[in-house]
């Protein structure tokens, strides 16, 4: 029984009446909770509180509110815009008008991420004022921003106030009871980083350090349900998340016959078959799955998907937790000196084994171990807490030799961020990018250095530049390899983005005037459109590397190739002309005359 | 200033909150297909002494179980009946399990409640309706004297078994016969 058990039961009354909408006369009980809750009425602020926030959704859109929620984009879109703006080079005004609406949010030192980002529940910043970080394991969804002042003072002055202990039993009771109503996706979208940097923009110093040096490392994170089991998904999400990323089939089907194989062990741990097949079952499915999702072309957004489905999630989930009981069963003498008080038989079958029971350091680290460090991969854990320097300090687990050495010291890596008592799931920008357009990038490169005539002209420079944020512009789906459905917003918007891209980061900027990129209007014939309107979504069935081209691979027109000059580009000397699939020798027709006389298209003249 | 950080996360919640019968369906399902198994298996390998079935009312997720009491315990010769009510989170969390008929234990109150860990914070989906079968089984001849929930019974269990024992069949009563 200890202070901080108080503080979660004065957190968790509240809470759940508010989600029901009752007010403070429905509820039970006495002493400090129902003081709290009092305070927490929702008639005390809610009517204002949906007023200011249909105002700040209605100000920064622009649009009907559900625009907001229905929208398609996902928060990585927003970042580029973001970014775009940010960076607002004249061109780039191209692209702002389509996508502004749709999630940038006012300017403003609150309302910045803060208005992209899905909260779990909407009180809490509210109830947090009452507690500590420290104490957000099961209470919310992401963990509560942090109070604007230290807190366990005033958490423990709660406690001071308490009379009987009949009352502290009635809370124990009550706190051992309380399932907390948490909302919101198992796993959530991915999101812009800074959107912890707002969350913690008023708690303390130390957070308020460190979360501002966080998004300048880590571009982007994903929040996992806090429902006792946000470790184990995290983990799990990012272990097949990692797979897709890396996208070698090969390695997917070693990793289901080495997951097969590890029934052995849960045999031997004691565990019956016919208990744990369907979780194993599910698992397989998934990773097969996986496989059939390479190259990716969505995002991720299938395994997302999948890993809301609650029954696939939870399954996969067990089946790890029932691995990793059994990895810590059979290596009993690695575990056993950090648990102090328990054998590890009675560790397992008490914080291992039961769902929605929260892993702790020695679980985490038995998972990796079983889990992680087998197949290859690296995991990273950074803690953020109130603990002196400027930034979380982050704990690598990955194969280690004898002699300490990284085994693969390049090794693909998760990164998970440890709240105390949470988790969620960080990524590095290269990440972001990787698995957005793993085969899309790859394919651009390969076919900027198939055209001979240009290929010294210095390139790398201009295309490490775009390199990050390409990806992420909706409009460079016409490039195989992303999906159709991300350019679906509208062709218009699409095209604009195009062009936006074009001009800020393919074109050096002295250029810019003579080398005006072309916007195409739908009316144009399709013939004078530089992109190409079928794009080739298919999977070839065996790829030996990813460093080639699909078999149906068309290579998208060379009109804004980033080493192009104007000059030289005008000049007869350029046949690039020629390996255009949709090179067309200069011909007369009236309509195009009439119709594009003042921008004409230059990409296909001599 | 809470004001301000409340408003942003509303319009969001009120969105995200729609997909969640779907999820239940889900769950129903793979609840509904988990206890088809299980059923299969408990009648397939016909274990001694404990047996369960759902209630006849067509609901997979209430079964009706029956063990008998082991020998050399106090509890030899007599048949226990229990209700099972599964959650729709089943497996993950477990059934909710009460003797219907009247017993005399020390970690059973006289409404039928049981008091063990593996029904509570020890459950995990590896368990089933015949692990829980079996566990009651051996708790009605080993219980935890330590966490009571039937103070006299505790205490009675070493100190008098003649008295025990009277107690434990003046408590039973088959309710079929009811």
């Amino acid at each position: 029984m200890n202070v901080q058990h108080f503080a979660a039961v004065n957190v968790a009354r509240p809470y759940r009446y508010h989600d029901l909408g009752q007010g403070a006369g429905e509820i039970r009980g006495s002493g400090p909770g129902t003081e709290l809750i009092t305070r927490l009425n929702p008639g005390d602020w809610s009517s204002s509180d949906k007023a200011a926030a249909a105002a700040a959704v209605s100000s920064s859109s622009g649009l009907p509110s559900s625009n907001l929620s229905s929208s398609t984009l996902s928060s990585s879109n927003v970042v580029a815009v973001q970014r775009l703006v940010q960076g607002s080079t004249p061109v780039t005004t191209a692209v702002m008008p389509v996508r502004v609406p749709v999630g940038v949010p006012a300017p403003g030192p609150v309302s910045g991420p803060a208005n992209s980002i899905s909260f779990g529940p909407s009180d809490f910043t509210a109830l947090s004022y009452f507690t500590s970080p420290a104490l957000c394991c099961q209470h919310q969804q992401p963990p509560p921003p942090p109070p604007p002042q230290p807190h366990p003072s005033s958490t423990r002055y709660k406690m001071g106030s308490m009379q009987s202990d009949e009352e502290l039993a009635t809370l124990q009771k009550l706190s051992s009871e309380y399932e907390p109503d948490v909302q919101g996706p198992l796993v959530g979208k991915r999101q812009s980083s800074q959107a912890i940097t707002a969350e913690y923009a008023n708690a303390d110093p130390a957070f308020v350090r460190k979360t501002r040096a966080l998004p300048q490392k880590f571009s982007h994170y994903r929040t996992v349900k806090g429902d006792g089991n946000c470790g184990w998904r995290a983990i799990a999400f990012g272990y097949f998340e990692t797979l897709l990323r890396l996208g070698d089939k090969n390695q997917i089907a070693a990793e289901e016959a080495r997951l097969k194989s590890l029934n052995n062990l849960l045999n031997v741990a004691g565990f019956q078959e016919h208990l744990y097949e369907d979780f194993v079952e599910e698992t397989i499915l998934l990773l097969r799955e996986v496989a059939s999702w390479v190259p990716v072309t969505d995002d991720g957004a299938a395994l997302l998907a999948k890993f809301n489905d609650s029954s696939i999630s939870n399954a996969i989930i067990t089946h790890f937790r029932l691995l990793t009981s059994a990895w810590m069963k059979t290596h009993a003498d690695a575990y056993q000196p950090f648990i102090p008080d328990k054998t590890v038989e009675q560790y397992c079958a008490t914080q291992i084994e039961p769902y929605q029971v929260e892993i702790e350091h020695v679980g985490m680290n038995a998972l990796i171990d079983c889990l992680i460090k087998s197949a290859g991969f690296a995991v990273e854990i950074l803690y953020l807490d109130r603990s002196a320097g400027e930034e979380v300090n982050t704990i690598r687990f990955e194969l280690e030799t004898s002699a300490g050495e990284a085994v693969f010291p390049d090794a693909a890596t998760m990164r998970l961020l440890y709240r105390p008592g949470h988790y969620d799931i960080l990524y590095k920008v290269e990440d972001v990018a990787e698995l957005l357009s793993a085969a899309t990038q790859v394919q651009l490169v390969s076919d900027l250095e198939s055209f001979s005539p240009i290929r010294d002209v210095p390139m790398a420079s201009t295309y490490g530049q775009f390199n990050p944020w390409f990806a992420e512009i909706p409009g460079m789906s016409f490039v195989p390899g992303v999906p159709s459905g991300l350019s679906g917003l509208s062709g218009l918007s699409g095209l604009t983005g195009y062009g936006g891209l074009g001009s800020l980061s393919l074109m050096p900027t002295s250029f810019a005037p003579a080398a005006e990129p072309t916007v195409p209007q739908p009316s144009m014939t399709p013939s004078a459109l530089p992109i190409s309107p079928t794009p080739t979504a298919t999977t070839p069935s065996f790829r030996p590397s990813k460093y080639e081209y699909e078999a149906e691979f068309t290579p998208a027109p060379p009109a804004n190739l980033p080493c192009q000059t104007a000059t030289f580009r005008n000049s007869h000397y350029n046949p690039a002309h020629f390996l255009n699939s949709e090179f067309q020798p200069e011909m007369w027709t009236p309509e195009t005359e009439i119709k594009s006389e003042s921008k004409s298209p230059d990409q296909i003249r001599h | 200033m809470e004001d301000i950080q409340n408003t942003a996360p509303r319009p969001q919640n009120m969105a995200e909150s729609k997909p969640a019968p779907a999820t239940c369906k889900a769950d129903i399902q793979s609840v509904t297909k988990r206890l088809q198994t299980e059923l299969m298996q408990l009648m397939m390998s016909s274990t001694p002494g404990v047996s369960a079935f759902p209630d006849a009312d067509g609901n997979l997720l209430a079964w009706t179980g029956t063990i008998t009491g082991p020998a050399d315990t106090y509890y030899e010769g007599l048949t226990f009946k229990l209700s099972f009510a599964f959650p729709a989170t089943y497996p993950y969390n477990p059934p909710t399990v009460i003797f219907k008929t009247p017993i005399y234990h020390p970690n059973v109150d006289f409404s039928g409640r049981i008091c063990l860990d593996i029904l509570k914070d020890k459950w995990s989906a590896v368990y089933n309706v015949q692990s829980v079968l079996l566990s009651l089984q051996s708790l009605l001849g080993e219980p935890n004297n330590a966490s009571p929930l039937n103070g006299q019974a505790a205490e009675l269990w070493d100190k008098d078994p003649a008295e025990y024992k009277r107690l434990v069949l003046a408590r039973h009563r088959d309710i079929d016969e009811e």
